[in-house]
């Protein structure tokens, strides 16, 4: 069985590198996914669609486009980078990478790599993580449940609006439920308040 | 689904070999209606016996396994349309006539033995949901398929973008998002004592139609978004 799925975004103009690279990452156990882009726009407009968990990429295809890449980088801040070099590049640009390998070692190396990039991987940390929900967090998702707004939920409980969405985006994170039914039937299950037949919110 | 080592395919490899390493693959053969003992026939052979365009039955299979095509891959010239459309209205079927249902059945069937309480939460979650995918499922044929059509009979002229690609993507994220909350909520939180065998049909059958599912909306963004657009392209150009 497979660990976790790994979603891997390939930056590398050569089709012989790119076909040799999955080729080499297939043979591992992971349940690796590969998506193969030409350019960074195109990567930045995919992300969208399909959160990468690491993204390889060849350093020329980010020559003078540093800014841009560095933009990227924040707007993705979970994926981790990692540079496949086969000529000299600039320790600057090297830098902005949470790892690099070179073609010319043994693909054990390049596979550690990997490993190491899905340790750091969001899959691979959530099991850690302590998973029960806080006084505040089960709070929210009360008054969530009772249909209030943000805002709402902000006045009634004297914080504010930003807080609210954190607790937010920690009760999605872990329960891993992300539509207000779902967060209902959860806070039911749990007992967090009462089950009214027929009264769906 | 099951499978970690995928083969990329190509149109002189053995069907049967295929389908051993990668079972879902079974779900592809049934929706080109190929039913008949596979013997060693290869893909290419397979798609002539069956008069399905053998680009697209290698790009499908493909993303089966995992491989995902680049828009740069997709032509009208190489890939045919109906085949495209064959393939997404072959799935509905099986969303709509097997899959759900089945689904259901097992949540009714639940519902029988189990404090009613949770159950009948799942119960109106589920169908809520369903009453949602079936929408989107109508959309495509009644907006996306006739269009497709008009297009390929050259009579779409002035009639661009009768569909939005961004309101399709949405739908998709929504029915996906749902999907995955059912099964954590299946898996993580409601504790259904002595029905772990109810239980695990459920998550097994939520299992394989989020994988079908998650496929059939890459076919239709990566692979008809694409070739609708080159099509239409061509229609506005002469």
């Amino acid at each position: 069985m497979d660990k976790c799925r790994v979603n891997i975004a390939i930056l590398e103009p050569s089709t012989v590198l790119y076909e040799g690279l999955s080729t080499i990452l297939l043979k591992t156990h992971h349940h690796y996914y590969f998506f193969r882009f030409a350019d960074l726009e195109e990567l930045a407009v995919m992300y969208k669609l399909t959160p990468f968990d690491i993204v390889v990429a060849n350093p020329c295809m980010l020559q003078n486009k540093q800014k841009a890449f560095v933009r990227l980088k924040k707007k993705m801040p979970q994926v981790y980078w990692i540079a496949l070099v086969y000529s000299f590049y600039d320790d600057e640009l090297l830098s902005l990478f949470d790892n690099k390998f070179s073609i010319t070692e043994d693909p054990k190396v390049m596979l550690n790599c990997f490993e190491r990039a899905c340790d750091s991987c969001k899959c691979n940390e959530k099991p850690g993580k302590k998973k029960l929900l806080s006084e505040r967090e089960t709070e929210v998702l009360i008054a969530l449940t009772k249909g209030l707004a943000n805002k709402e939920i902000a006045e009634m409980m004297n914080i504010s609006i930003h807080t609210v969405m954190t607790h937010r985006k920690n009760i999605v994170e872990k329960t891993g439920l992300h539509s207000l039914p779902a967060l209902t039937m959860y806070a039911i299950s749990k007992k967090l308040i009462a089950f009214e037949p027929g009264g769906e919110p | 689904m099951y499978q970690t080592h995928r083969t990329y395919i190509k149109p002189d490899m053995c069907m049967a070999d295929l389908v051993i390493e990668n079972p879902s693959l079974l779900l592809l053969l049934e929706r080109f209606g190929m039913e008949t003992a596979l013997n060693d026939t290869d893909v290419a052979q397979l798609c002539e016996q069956y008069e399905v365009n053998t680009p697209v039955f290698l790009l499908l299979c493909n993303l089966y396994n995992g491989f995902f095509p680049q828009r740069k891959d997709i032509n009208p010239e190489q890939h045919r349309l109906t085949d495209i459309i064959k393939y997404i209205k072959n799935s509905h079927r099986f969303y709509t006539f097997e899959k759900y249902p089945q689904i259901r059945d097992y949540i009714a069937q639940l519902y029988e033995r189990q404090c009613p309480e949770d159950i009948q939460q799942l119960e109106i979650f589920f169908g809520d949901y369903f009453e949602e995918v079936q929408e989107h499922l109508r959309y495509e044929e009644e907006v996306v398929f006739p269009y497709c059509s008009y297009l390929l009979e050259g009579k779409a002229k002035g009639e661009i973008n009768a569909f939005s690609s961004a309101e399709y993507r949405d739908h998709h994220t929504d029915i996906e998002t749902k999907l995955a909350d059912l099964k954590n909520l299946m898996l993580k939180h409601l504790s259904l004592d002595g029905d772990f065998i109810l239980k695990r049909k459920i998550l097994y059958a939520l299992m394989e139609l989020e994988n079908d599912l998650y496929i059939h909306s890459q076919v239709e963004e990566l692979v008809l978004l694409p070739l609708l657009e080159h099509l239409e392209f061509k229609d506005r150009n002469g």
